[in-house]
């Protein structure tokens, strides 16, 4: 019995009410690295982390208590602590205290690996991934709560049941591939695959599976890790699909740039073709008729008196003849104008109204009366701006009632560097809904009414104002005339 | 400056206007007519009935409208200027219009003027006279 107490691997400790070591086995002793002399006859105060806790064990000893698995840090030779767990009994003989027996089992591995368990648990309950262990024979073993909110089963659901529930039907040829690589020692690494949850609906998943072995090395389950990638695969089919949209989009653009490019190369060529055609197969024939009126004029030099009105039709059939190539030649130019750049320079807009005026008698009185306030002057192309104002001074007057007398006031106003010339007339205005059609090509907004035109006057007006750098715009409430405004560049005011 | 004058245009009014241009500014030069192109190539050559220099005789001033069909007037010109014994002959070219890519062609391929038809009796006389300034007649006529 001596000897089997000597050689117990627990430590077994008699000590005085006062905490003086009486005997101590070997285990004892040994637990805490010293020498028999250095730990028999002390007290056990001096191996005891807290004094308090030999206080504790010392006065239950007193009072006949026994104590059971009660944990205590004790102090090693070497500096580092024991953790301990004590069964103690105060051994009596006639009501008399013979000494304490401490039965003193060393619990500091036990307790650092519990430590580490819940600490592994922990996080693997706190995994975003399933964690899920199986064994050989493919039986679920433990469940996450990562795995519950991934398939859908709670533990209990889970636990016990074959991994196969969370396999779909075409996929269950890779559960004995699986457990073949696992039962070799081998892993698999992130293998993307699907599974099902509890619902029937199916989920996409990275998993990764290892071999849990024992101490010996005997493998006997698989931990399964599964991560969710349905959102990183849904992203990835996002990003697969925007980038598609952006190459065809790209593609589309890209063509349709080209497309748009011939298109405007084209009607460029045909801009130009007409220009030419124009100048030269429509004057030729222009040409000839003043040719010939000419030589009509120069042959009848010097007869008679009565062919004095031949004379003066000859001479208006020239005249209007030189007019009209005047006219075409300036049609053609403001065509190159309007395809080139303009020189800009300045322009007194009291003299361009007061030529334009002067030039078209349908402005004049009796058939029109046109109040011009004083209007300064802007930077443009005098061709340009002649051609704007007579356009917007014909509409004034062309667009009135029936028997009404058009009355146009011209005015303009500084604004900033800017100078707006009005043009106000007592027309029968634009309804508000088509003004914004007003100023494009062919646009006739009252094809109905009786006025002529082919709907190119204001478009010329807009091109020829924007060549000069200016806007243009009108305003009217649809009843009441029309309030039409160029706005271009002031002049720079004359020093003197 | 009274040396044959070829006026080459596909156009009866425009031939028209040039000789009463000529005849107001009264010139008195030898007028020879052709209507297109390849018919001048074929003057200036002198093949098939142009071979006979005494009725189309090799002339001393040429009038080349710019547009006509199949061989244009810069066609002429350019064709004119790779044959040696036709490149003093000084050339005038005719247009309907005034167009800036006309007259540089001309310019380029060396033509000694550019006219917008029908040439006024001053331009013809001052052309004239600075052409044969520059490249006295030939001493046979």
């Amino acid at each position: 019995m001596a000897a089997l107490v000597e050689s117990a691997s627990i430590g077994l400790l008699w000590v005085a009410l006062d905490g003086e070591i009486l005997w101590a086995n070997a285990a004892d002793i040994e637990l805490l690295g010293y020498e028999y002399a250095e730990y028999i006859g002390h007290n056990i105060r001096e191996f005891y982390e807290n004094p308090q806790a030999a206080k504790f064990v010392l006065r239950s000893l007193a009072n006949h208590e026994t104590l059971r698995n009660c944990e205590v840090r004790l102090k090693c030779k070497d500096g580092s602590r024991r953790l301990v767990s004590l069964d103690t009994t105060a051994y009596w003989e006639e009501d008399q205290f013979v000494h304490g027996q401490c039965l003193t089992r060393d619990i500091t591995d036990q307790r650092r690996a519990e430590e580490l368990s819940n600490h592994f648990g922990a996080m693997v309950e706190s995994s975003d991934d399933a964690i899920i262990s199986k064994d050989l024979n493919g039986i679920i073993t433990s469940w996450n709560s990562a795995a519950e909110r991934i398939f859908g089963y709670t533990p209990a659901e889970a636990i016990g049941k074959s991994v196969t529930i969370l396999i779909p039907k075409d996929r269950l040829g890779e559960e004995p591939g699986v457990i073949a690589t696992i039962r070799a020692g081998g892993r698999v690494d992130h293998y993307e695959t699907v599974r099902v949850r509890k619902d029937g609906s199916e989920v996409d998943i990275s998993l990764t599976v290892s071999p849990i072995r024992t101490k010996s090395g005997e493998i006997v389950g698989a931990s399964k890790i599964a991560r969710d990638i349905t959102t990183q695969k849904q992203h990835q089919i996002q990003v697969e699909g925007l980038v598609r949209e952006l190459r065809e989009a790209n593609n589309n653009l890209e063509a349709k740039v080209a497309e748009r490019t011939s298109s405007l190369n084209n009607l460029v060529e045909q801009m130009e073709e007409f220009s030419y055609t124009v100048s030269h197969d429509l004057r030729a024939p222009l040409r000839a008729m003043s040719l010939y009126a000419q030589v009509l004029l120069a042959e009848s030099e010097g007869q008679t008196d009565s062919n004095r009105d031949s004379k003066t039709y000859l001479g208006r059939i020239a005249s209007n003849c030189a007019r009209l190539d005047r006219m075409i030649l300036e049609l053609l130019a403001f065509g190159r104008i309007a395809n080139g750049g303009v020189e800009l320079t300045k322009v007194s807009l009291d003299a361009v109204i007061a030529d334009v005026i002067h030039h078209l008698p349908r402005l004049q009185s009796p058939n029109a009366t046109i109040r011009v306030a004083p209007l300064g002057s802007v930077m443009g192309y005098e061709p340009s701006l002649m051609q704007a104002l007579s356009n917007l001074l014909n509409n004034a007057v062309k667009f009135v009632a029936p028997g009404r007398l058009p009355v146009v006031h011209v005015d303009s106003e500084t604004r900033g560097d800017r100078v707006r010339l009005f043009i106000q007339d007592n027309g029968i205005g634009v309804d508000p809904k088509y003004q914004h059609r007003l100023f494009s090509m062919f646009e006739r907004i009252q094809p109905d009414l009786p006025y002529e035109g082919t709907g190119v006057g204001l478009a010329i007006v807009r091109k020829a104002v924007s060549r000069m750098g200016g806007t243009v715009g009108m305003e009217s409430n649809g009843s009441n005339g029309s309030r039409f405004w160029i706005e271009l560049n002031a002049a720079p005011r004359d020093e003197k | 400056m009274s040396g044959t004058i070829l006026l080459v245009d596909d156009s009866q009014d425009d031939i028209f206007g040039f000789k009463w241009a000529m005849k107001e500014a009264k010139l008195s030069n030898p007028l020879r007519v052709v209507t297109d192109g390849e018919i001048a190539v074929d003057y200036l050559s002198g093949v098939g009935q142009y071979a006979d220099r005494t009725q189309f005789p090799m002339p001393t001033h040429v009038f080349l409208d710019i547009k006509m069909p199949r061989m244009s007037g810069h066609e002429v010109l350019a064709w004119m200027k790779t044959q040696p014994d036709l490149t003093s002959i000084p050339v005038a070219m005719l247009s309907g219009s005034d167009e800036t890519a006309d007259h540089n062609i001309a310019t380029s391929n060396g033509a000694d003027a550019y006219m917008v038809k029908p040439p006024t009796v001053a331009e013809l006389t001052l052309y004239l006279q600075r052409v044969a300034a520059l490249n006295p007649p030939p001493q046979n006529g």
